[in-house]
């Protein structure tokens, strides 16, 4: 058997992995083929969630739902049914609210609700939990492994924030181990700063002329918050620590799959190079690229229709050159691709996903693009 | 009526960061406007803010770091980098390199920004006013005439811009307090700053165009400028060829898709025109006949200054 002829389709993948982690650049329709991949799933019989951490709401509009709260909500048979699908298993889907997270998770791992309640309330973390861009990688990875630790669904399918993000999402685990073991901060955990500026007397050289250089940039108040914030959460950080290297366990599990969705044009393909490189440092398991937008040549007379006047004749003519100059160049940059990954598609996933000829925005789409995805015909 | 903007006014703007949802093509785009800007004689700096170097590969140069590079007739390019920012940050603060390297061993950096929400946001916006604004502070000429960002895509664009607030909410004294307000005070002024959102004749790309307008001006309180709708379908066939075709019953499957994509540019362009009434929007077609990325960034220039001149009595 040649190596290309193993190469599995997504049904396939199904029956070895209940963690899909779909990764890629903004605009190549990860957030739909992740929801399409779902639902399809669902009908064929695995219970199955999707979970989104797009702050543009995005899944909302893939699934048709007006509204999705931070819940765990299943899609309603009857929708379901309304759309032609006849779900073998039930359909979740779930939005990822960062902030709230944030907030579940020190109830969670903090000693008592007092000191919850202290962190909860003190000004800096409130101002930092606000702000969704540093944070909602961690988020993601730990409603991830809620979800996939405490449920008990056959399939968990993720949509990730775009790529150069989805890396900080890969290393978060890590960052946060690291963060927390670092020496700097343990010097902010010293309680002597609450005492005020005059207790600087009493640190050591040099954590006394970090001190001072932040107390210059800063003010010393801005450095009692931050003091004050990281005391109240250091209660915390055994729990966070460990919980990051499950959430890391995880990742590496063999059930667990990575999926590369691209788009063949020349600034996503070096996104998804980047990655895909990513993701072989670390080791992680890798499952397939799933190539979205692809133009085709639609059939018809390449030539135009004789009896037609010169200028619709010069003008057909320029039609059949658009499709067919758009199709070699996608052609030509997934060719380039392959080339310059030099991967096997041995056990892994390589499916070309034609442009489709609409829209898709509610689930009786959904459905058809993911019968598209698990069909296994050539391309 | 919708608002119409002019080159010259938008040329007299020092910042113009380009944002708008992945895939639309955001980074193709700034590279057009800083050909238009040039063109016309500013001095212009163009500025990436992600990992990799997109604007270096689509000028065919090698690619800058965290020094501005001059590579072409009054265009030059940098590439903003957290950890540069930081340290070039802290030595204005606190003057010492010595120092510096004493409390802040690299390792340790990057973890810190890497961790602290915000930090590397904060650090981009800052050093974004700074190469705007820092020769006119010391009552110099600046050294470019106007900046323009390659911004992240959407959610992380509006982080950018909001999150000097955030600083200034949660500091109450101090160098960094008064940085974060001299940050606003650049961006949220209209005569300095304009965002340009970009999208394309699709679902989510319209409504995300749509939701960030919305929130730049309620949000993040800066001025919004044209809308880049990118991408249209190229109109190939003339209105008399589609009506010689329809009567002489020429229907295969090209032609139908052709009408399909045609219509649902139509249909998009139209929803985008309807849901941001007073915006101008700069329609920009699919550029087919161009391979290069310099060149299709060349076509795409052309289009919008032809729009942005207006037709001369």
């Amino acid at each position: 058997m040649t190596p290309e002829s193993k190469k599995i389709g997504l049904q396939g993948l199904l029956e070895k992995k209940k963690v899909l982690i779909c990764c890629g650049s903004g605009g190549v329709g990860k957030t739909t083929t992740s929801a399409a991949l779902a639902l399809y799933a669902s009908s064929i019989g695995y219970k199955t969630i999707v979970l989104t951490i797009d702050p543009a709401k995005r899944l909302a509009n893939s699934l048709g739902i007006q509204k999705i709260d931070y819940q765990e909500k299943e899609i309603p048979k009857s929708e379901l049914k309304k759309a032609g699908v006849e779900p073998k298993a039930p359909l979740f889907a779930m939005m990822l609210d960062t902030k709230r997270t944030f907030d579940d998770l020190i109830v969670k791992y903090a000693p008592d609700e007092a000191k919850a309640e202290a962190i909860l309330q003190n000004k800096l973390y409130q101002h930092l939990s606000n702000m969704i861009a540093g944070s909602q990688e961690y988020m993601a990875m730990e409603k991830l492994y809620e979800v996939v630790q405490d449920r008990d669904y056959d399939l968990v399918v993720l949509d990730t924030p775009p790529s150069r993000h989805a890396l900080d999402f890969l290393d978060a685990p890590n960052k946060m181990s690291a963060m927390l073991g670092d020496s700097v901060m343990k010097w902010f955990l010293k309680p002597s700063l609450f005492v005020g500026k005059n207790s600087l007397q009493l640190l050591d050289r040099s954590v006394k002329r970090v001190f001072k250089a932040f107390d210059k940039i800063a003010g010393f108040e801005f450095l009692q918050d931050l003091s004050q914030m990281l005391v109240s959460v250091s209660g915390l950080l055994e729990g966070f620590q460990e919980r990051a290297q499950k959430v890391e366990l995880l990742l590496h599990d063999k059930d667990t799959g990575f999926l590369l969705v691209a788009a063949p044009e020349s600034i996503p393909l070096r996104e998804a190079e980047y990655f895909y490189r990513k993701i072989q440092e670390n080791a992680l398991p890798f499952s397939g690229f799933i190539f979205n937008r692809v133009q085709g040549v639609p059939k018809g007379p390449a030539t135009p229709p004789t009896g037609l006047k010169a200028r619709t004749q010069s003008e057909y003519q320029e039609m059949v050159y658009l499709f067919k100059t758009l199709a070699h160049n996608d052609e030509v940059e997934i060719a380039n691709f392959q080339e310059r990954m030099e991967f096997s598609k041995n056990g892994i996933v390589f499916k070309i996903m034609p442009q489709l000829d609409h829209d898709v925005h509610d689930l009786a789409g959904l459905y058809e693009l993911g019968g598209k995805l698990f069909s296994e015909g050539p391309k | 009526m919708s608002q119409r903007w002019e080159l010259n006014g938008l040329l007299q703007r020092r910042l113009w960061i380009v944002t708008g949802k992945g895939g639309v093509g955001k980074t193709t785009i700034a590279a057009a406007l800083g050909m238009m800007a040039s063109r016309q004689g500013l001095k212009t700096l163009l500025v990436e803010t992600h990992g990799l170097s997109h604007l270096a590969e689509l000028f065919e140069v090698p690619e800058v770091g965290y020094e501005p590079k001059s590579f072409k007739n009054g265009l030059s390019l940098i590439r903003l980098d957290p950890e540069a920012a930081f340290e070039e940050y802290v030595l204005r603060q606190i003057k010492f390199q010595f120092l510096y390297n004493a409390v802040f061993n690299n390792k340790y950096v990057k973890h810190f920004i890497d961790a602290a929400p915000g930090l590397a946001e904060l650090l981009t916006i800052g050093k974004i006013w700074s190469l705007v604004e820092d020769e006119a502070r010391k009552g110099k000429k600046p050294e470019f005439d106007l900046v323009i960002v390659d911004a992240p895509s959407t959610g992380h664009s509006l982080s950018l811009l909001t999150v000097p607030q955030v600083v200034v909410d949660a500091v109450r004294v101090g160098p960094l307090k008064n940085n974060a307000q001299e940050i606003l005070a650049l961006i949220r002024d209209p005569l300095k700053t304009l965002t340009w959102v970009v999208t394309l004749p699709e679902e989510m790309p319209v409504n995300e165009a749509v939701e960030m307008e919305e929130k730049l001006e309620n949000q993040a309180k800066v001025a919004v400028g044209p809308i880049v709708l990118n991408s249209l379908w190229p109109q190939v066939l003339g209105k008399d060829s589609l009506q010689e075709l329809k009567k002489a019953k020429i229907e295969n499957p090209m032609v139908h898709l052709y009408r399909q994509r045609v219509d649902q540019s139509d249909f998009y362009r139209e929803k985008l025109q309807e849901r941001l009434k007073k915006r101008q929007i700069l329609e920009l077609p699919l550029i087919y006949q161009q391979k290069s990325p310099i060149r299709i960034a060349e076509a795409l220039c052309e289009a919008m200054r032809t729009q942005l001149m207006g037709v001369k009595p």
